[in-house]
């Protein structure tokens, strides 16, 4: 997928999501949350009979529970749905957005960062093939990369093109 | 128990209002990245996020709150 910006003479090597391993934490918290509120429902489900109070205050806890965890993990998947890694032929972009709270545009210019290394650590990264790719001996660093040797090789590649 | 509907029917309004804001915002961001790509040369990179999560994260609320109002309001003991 290579296209051409004539007007500044940068293009679009690569576009790459995260890894889809950082959606793992967000599922396992929901399904827990999703859990307790759930229990909380049947909590006042259980005494509707015979504490009304408990059953009205267990139930807003449980309609509250559930919704706030419902609208967190729609917020997060959307927000981890925009991150992007961009390659063009003269910067490496990394697009991190979370809707209302944060975002963080990384550039790193080819200019100044001449060198790439991918790392992956440990028996997880290794079997699941993601990484961090280490721009000039930690000058800078793009974790949640997947497959960091290949795109290590199409940065450098980019590099090379450019000097 | 009217107090208590007035709480639950107010809760489920800003849970809607909500998810019209996160849309909203989801799909402006969406849009400025893809102008980025696009002043790069390829706004064809960007595809479509959130094409099948927005209808499953609408119709998650919308359902909820159909599901959670009518059981508040007419069968609370069937849980």
């Amino acid at each position: 997928m290579t296209s051409t910006n004539t007007e500044h003479g940068e293009h679009v090597v690569k576009v790459t999501d995260e890894h889809w391993v950082k959606y793992v934490v967000p599922v396992l918290i929901s399904i827990f949350l999703f859990a307790i509120a759930f229990l909380l429902f049947v909590l006042a489900g259980i005494t509707a009979h015979h504490y009304m109070w408990l059953s009205h205050a267990s139930y807003i806890a449980a309609l509250l529970l559930f919704l706030v965890t419902l609208h967190w993990f729609f917020m997060v998947l959307l927000s981890e749905g925009l991150d992007k890694i961009i390659i063009t032929n003269r910067r490496l972009m990394r697009v991190q957005y979370r809707i209302i709270f944060h975002e963080d545009i990384l550039e790193i210019s080819f200019d100044k960062m001449k060198t790439v290394d991918a790392r992956k650590h440990g028996f997880i990264q290794n079997i699941l093939h993601y990484g961090t790719l280490i721009f000039e001996v930690n000058k800078a660093r793009v974790p949640l990369v997947p497959h960091p040797n290949r795109i290590a090789k199409i940065i450098q590649d980019a590099m090379q093109e450019k000097h | 128990m009217i107090t208590v509907l007035v709480i639950v029917l107010i809760v489920e309004a800003l849970s809607l209002l909500l998810l019209f804001l996160n849309i909203q915002i989801f799909r402006s961001q969406s849009e400025k990245y893809r102008l980025l790509l696009s002043n790069l040369g390829d706004q064809s990179a960007w595809g479509r996020p959130g094409r099948i999560l927005i209808p499953l994260y609408v119709l998650m609320t919308l359902g909820a709150t159909a599901v959670t109002t009518i059981i508040f309001i007419f069968q609370p003991h069937l849980l």
